[in-house]
């Protein structure tokens, strides 16, 4: 073989491995370019060593082929000089018949090689490797364009003018369960009837287990307020005063309506002076008929008020109604001393069943209210948040706080913002203070909070979007009034 | 250094048969190089021209220069095959035995030129197609071998086309090139009338035989060529046929039928002579793109399209060279 062009071939190897490593890190200076520009335009950090590896990984994958490419044979590189030098395929012919023999073949290859040979060293340069240098600084040229701009910063939450505060995220938290067990505590300690006090304990237990998934503010509450309302339906229907008392204002009987009046209510059980004006009345008349009479109406509202016998309250007036049957039945046999003294103890004894039976009612009503107070407090749960069956409770034990109801007003979030409305707080949760080591309502201790974040912001060394997203956090929190002063 | 005497001596006899046929012939430089590349090569040529340029002269001095018999046929339409080939006739021997004798007809010749092909019937022409692809003739059961080099030149004259008979592909085929031979430049018809003014006949005097034909035909064959290029050629050869898959756009838009394999055949052997006429021993790409409108222009057949286009067969030939990578 010709020792230039052997020479020849092996410039053309060496511009090829040339080339291929240009290609190749042209390549990973570009992959590298992307991944930094678009790690910087998502405000993401960028990440040297994956862009790092990813960028050689990048680089070997195009290098090696390029190079297994570009990589010159002895046909190759004979075509390539055949051209240089205009030698019209004589080369690629000697290389092909390379060992044969025969008059023109051998005149050929003589021919080629003195041809060669009278070719100057210059023209047997290789490729000029520029078009592949300049591909090489654009990609230089754009890698370092990638650490020159500028990242994009974190997405502020858009400026709507309305009141946006914290997001509506909630979470069960070891204090809320600690505050629900202290009441299922008091409820099984309480005077409620044991039924009663069942259902309410089990009730307790499973709110917490219902809340347990809640994530939002809204979830919890209409947990909590269902809870309430299942609470509130024990006292309704463990009580007996609403029912009997509706069925003796629905008498005929003008007795039975008196003493309906006259036994008062379970906050306050029998009215003395209408039950003494009532006992005097039968006192002084003494008589069997009119005792037949009231004890026969009497049994007949309490039959037709359907509540359960062994209610405490229907016993009570059951049995004032047959001990009147059974005086107005012996009455006859009496003196009216002994008459007068006989309807006396009639009445006082009841009035002792009757007071007693009102009372359990009452505390019946009492623990269930205060439970559903409780829960109104733990759980941050406003007035407003109650369904109708809690704001307007339909079966109203008179004289009761329910009896008299009236529309509570809460301290609502109004619309406004900043400087458009009254004193708001985004939460009337109640927060875990340290210092006191109370819980105390959140719009309390917020002043302090601000105070502190305002110190905060002056002393670290935060970026000005990142101080500006804190303020826009706290203002969302805590808004005043310009006009409350 | 031998091998090298030999090829030499190939270009020494090429440059000798130029110098000589240049004292009978002005200008057409193209058209006798390509011919006498063609009788190397062992082809027949088909020349198209209008009358008086040459046509004929050129045969008579080639004839002259090649030291070959040379016969000239004038093809009318009323030519039989047997006024070309020969025929059969009756003899009276001195015994008075009567004996079948072969007369061999003007075909047997070293240089055959056809006069005006295109004039005689196609059962004349047919009777030329068995001589030029087997150079031989067979008449009554009997053939006969003609000498080699046999080579014919046949004209057409594209003026007369009233009364004349198309050559069918199959004939067409057989000629190695078509060649067109142009009116003089004004230089050149100056040149002609004068040289003519001196003398209408042949000057050229023999330089080669036969046998030296046969020896360049021989040595021409051995140029070496390398698969590239054949490949290239094949490519060339199939991109005229529109039918094909994988065919040239050209081919496509405006060639209604392509060349036979014939053509590559042809592209390679006269390549090679081609090749060492200009100094070169190995055939280059340029060798047969020079060839591409002798060898192809009479074996494809544009289509209307081309017609409509104002193209001809040798634009077509030019942009179907253009198409085809290397």
């Amino acid at each position: 073989m010709n020792q230039k062009f052997l020479k020849f071939k092996k410039r053309m190897q060496v511009s090829a491995v040339l080339r291929a490593v240009m290609c190749a890190i042209g390549v990973g200076l570009l992959v590298a370019a992307v991944w930094i520009t678009v790690d910087k335009l998502n405000a993401r950090q960028v990440s040297a060593a994956w862009c790092g590896l990813t960028a050689v990984l990048a680089a070997v994958a195009v290098g090696v082929p390029v190079g297994l490419f570009l990589r010159p044979t002895d046909k190759t590189a004979a075509k390539h000089l055949d051209m240089r030098l205009d030698f019209q395929e004589r080369l690629q012919t000697m290389i092909a018949f390379e060992g044969e023999t025969g008059t023109v073949v051998e005149a050929q290859r003589a021919d080629t090689v003195r041809r060669l040979d009278e070719t100057a060293k210059k023209q047997l340069r290789t490729k000029n490797l520029l078009p592949y240098l300049i591909p090489l600084l654009i990609a230089a040229l754009l890698f370092a364009t990638a650490f020159v701009i500028p990242g994009r910063t974190p997405e502020m939450p858009p400026d709507t003018g309305e009141t946006s505060g914290p997001v509506d995220v909630w979470e069960l938290t070891d204090w809320h369960i600690t505050a629900v067990r202290e009441l299922i505590a008091y409820v099984k300690d309480s005077d409620l009837e044991y039924d009663g006090k069942i259902t309410v304990v089990e009730t307790l237990e499973q709110l917490l287990v219902d809340l347990a998934p809640v994530k939002t503010t809204a979830q919890m509450k209409s947990v909590v307020t269902s809870a309430m309302v299942k609470i509130n339906r024990v006292t309704d229907g463990i009580n007996t005063y609403s029912a009997i008392l509706a069925a003796m204002d629905a008498s005929a009987n003008q007795t039975v309506k008196d003493f309906a009046a006259a036994i008062g209510k379970p906050s306050n059980p029998i009215q003395e002076s209408k039950y003494q004006e009532l006992k005097a009345s039968f006192t002084e008349q003494s008589s069997a008929n009119g005792a037949d009479a009231f004890a026969s109406a009497l049994s007949a509202t309490l039959s037709a008020a359907g509540v359960p016998m062994d209610d405490p309250l229907y016993r009570a007036l059951k049995g004032f109604s047959d001990s009147l049957a059974s005086f107005a039945d012996t009455v006859a046999d009496l003196t009216a001393d002994e008459a007068t003294a006989a309807l006396s103890a009639l009445f006082d004894t009841a009035a002792e069943n009757i007071s007693a039976a009102l009372m359990q009612q009452g505390a019946n009503r009492g623990v269930t209210d205060y439970v559903n107070e409780k829960l109104m407090e733990i759980f941050g749960i406003l007035w407003g948040d109650l369904p109708d069956e809690l704001k307007y409770p339909t079966n109203i034990e008179a004289g009761t706080d329910r009896g008299d109801y009236e529309e509570k007003e809460d301290e609502t979030v109004t619309d406004g913002g900043l400087g458009g409305g009254d004193v708001i707080y985004g939460s009337d949760d109640a927060v875990y203070d340290p210092d006191t080591e109370t819980h105390v309502r959140y719009g309390d201790v917020i002043d302090d909070y601000d105070a502190l974040k305002t110190s905060e912001l002056e002393d670290r060394p935060l970026s000005d979007e990142l101080k500006d997203f804190i303020d826009q956090y706290f203002a969302g929190l805590y808004y005043k009034n310009e006009n409350k002063n | 250094m031998e091998n090298m005497e030999k090829v030499q001596r190939f270009n020494e006899l090429i440059q000798k048969i130029k110098e000589e046929l240049g004292k009978d012939m002005v200008g057409q430089a193209d058209i006798i190089d390509s011919v006498i590349m063609a009788i190397i090569a062992g082809g027949n040529v088909l020349l198209e021209g209008v009358p008086g340029v040459g046509k004929t002269r050129l045969v008579r001095s080639l004839g002259r220069v090649l030291n070959l018999p040379f016969s000239r046929i004038q093809f009318t339409p009323d030519l039989m095959p047997s006024d070309v080939t020969g025929t059969v006739v009756i003899k009276k021997e001195a015994n008075g035995e009567m004996k079948n004798v072969f007369r061999k007809g003007p075909i047997f010749a070293n240089l055959v030129l056809a006069d005006e092909i295109n004039r005689a019937t196609p059962k004349t022409q047919s009777s030329m197609l068995e001589v030029m692809q087997e150079h031989k003739v067979t008449v009554a059961n009997q053939s006969f071998a003609l000498s080699e080099p046999f080579f014919v030149l046949a004209t057409e004259n594209p003026i007369e086309q009233d009364g004349t008979y198309p050559l069918p592909e199959a004939q067409m085929d057989r000629f190695m090139f078509k060649l067109i031979m142009k009116f003089p430049e004004p230089q050149e018809l100056v040149d002609v009338v004068k040289m003519t003014q001196i003398t209408m006949s042949e000057t050229a005097e023999a330089v080669i035989n036969g046998s030296d034909i046969l020896e360049m035909r021989a040595l021409a064959s051995t140029v070496p060529v390398i698969d590239e290029i054949l490949d290239y050629t094949v490519r060339l050869v199939s991109g005229t046929h529109p039918e094909l898959e994988k065919t040239s756009d050209v081919a496509k838009k405006y060639i209604k039928y392509g060349a036979s394999p014939r053509a590559a055949q042809a592209f390679i052997t006269c390549a090679k002579v081609r090749a060492l006429m200009n100094g070169n021993y190995n055939v280059s790409y340029e060798d047969i793109d020079a060839l591409a409108k002798p060898v192809l222009r009479h074996r494809i057949k544009i289509n209307y399209t081309a017609i409509n286009d104002r193209l001809t067969v040798d634009d077509v030939i030019g942009m179907l060279v253009k198409e085809t990578k290397k």
